[in-house]
């Protein structure tokens, strides 16, 4: 976790929201924290430009949506343990500069489709993303959660509900997309389903909707985490019996 | 820092600040739909808790929500037409 991250703050003002300072606890983060800022302005510029050329005609941006390790998830999009190997002064620079390898996503909102990249590997290479037409998704799983968390820094007697988004979806061409959204994305998320009109048919659930049961097994990170602990269990169950018999035959 | 203009939509992209005037946009909606609408993009409720208060089943606001923003996208495209 990286406590200066400023990129959910440079994109939130690529959207226009207006600056939400949050103030650190120590002089020595501030600084860093805006050092990193000055840096990511000038990598997000470069990488904007680069956004516009993957552009179709007529094809505008509609809105951006931040996601970092700190506030999202690493677990569906950030890569096998978010490892990342640069191959260019650009990238090298970014992650000198920001401390962060995959960390940092991207998903651009467009009239059309969504682009969705890992901001490291954008720089890279600009073949390095995702795109998911608005026409070839079905549905898409948005559902809400909630839950009492104790405040920062407070004992749990003051508790604050903490509210977060699933993301998931299957294109036709078999594409899974799976993302934990915070509040703030869910919002953007939520203006962008009833601003954008080629989004009006795609069904919203609160399930995941695959292709095929098989996409639906293996192409589930939930599904695969209860199996994981399924099995856990069986396995520690065997092992009781087994200590029990072996523990009941030698008495 | 902003983008080159020339890349942004113009009519269906109020800043994510800039407050959707809810009401001439639900317009085309039916009383039912407007509610629900309220409730799920407004009030930020979940379709279950939805359909609790509105006495309906989920399933039922799933449908209110799909069939909403198909008649908001007649609406964009009719308003083009025009």
């Amino acid at each position: 976790m990286i406590l200066t991250n400023p990129f959910v703050e440079v994109v939130n003002q690529m959207n226009g929201i207006p600056k939400k300072y949050e103030p650190k606890s120590t002089p020595e983060l501030r600084q860093k924290y805006q050092e990193r800022q000055v840096a990511l302005y000038i990598t997000m510029q470069d990488v904007l430009t680069k956004v516009t050329q993957l552009l179709g005609d007529g094809e505008k941006i509609v809105n951006f949506l931040p996601m970092t390790n700190e506030d999202n998830t690493a677990a569906a999009t950030d890569g096998i343990m978010g490892m990342y190997a640069p191959q260019t002064d650009e990238s090298k620079e970014y992650i000198k500069a920001q401390d962060s390898l995959r960390g940092n996503r991207l998903m651009v909102f467009t009239n059309q489709r969504i682009i969705f990249f890992i901001v490291v590997e954008f720089i890279d290479d600009q073949s390095q993303y995702f795109s998911y037409e608005y026409d070839q998704m079905p549905a898409i799983k948005f559902k809400k959660h909630q839950m009492k968390a104790p405040k920062k820094g407070d004992i749990v007697i003051n508790q604050d509900q903490q509210t977060w988004y699933t993301l998931d979806f299957e294109t036709k061409d078999g594409h899974v997309f799976q993302e934990f959204l915070t509040a703030d994305n869910g919002k953007v998320f939520k203006q962008n389903l009833l601003t954008i009109p080629a989004m009006s048919q795609i069904r919203i659930t609160n399930h995941a909707t695959r292709n095929n049961r098989f996409d639906l097994i293996f192409g589930n990170i939930l599904t695969g985490f209860t199996a994981y602990n399924v099995l856990a269990a069986l396995i520690l169950l065997l092992m009781l019996i087994s200590l029990l018999t072996a523990l009941l035959g030698g008495a | 820092m902003a983008l080159d203009e020339t890349y942004l939509a113009d009519l269906e992209t109020p800043p994510a600040t800039e407050p959707l005037d809810f009401d001439a946009l639900f317009t085309p909606l039916s009383p039912t739909e407007r509610q629900v609408f309220q409730l799920y993009f407004i009030d930020d409720l979940t379709p279950q808790e939805i359909a609790a208060k509105l006495k309906m089943k989920r399933l039922a606001v799933y449908k209110h929500l799909s069939r909403g923003r198909l008649k908001l996208k007649q609406e964009v495209k009719q308003h083009d037409l025009n």
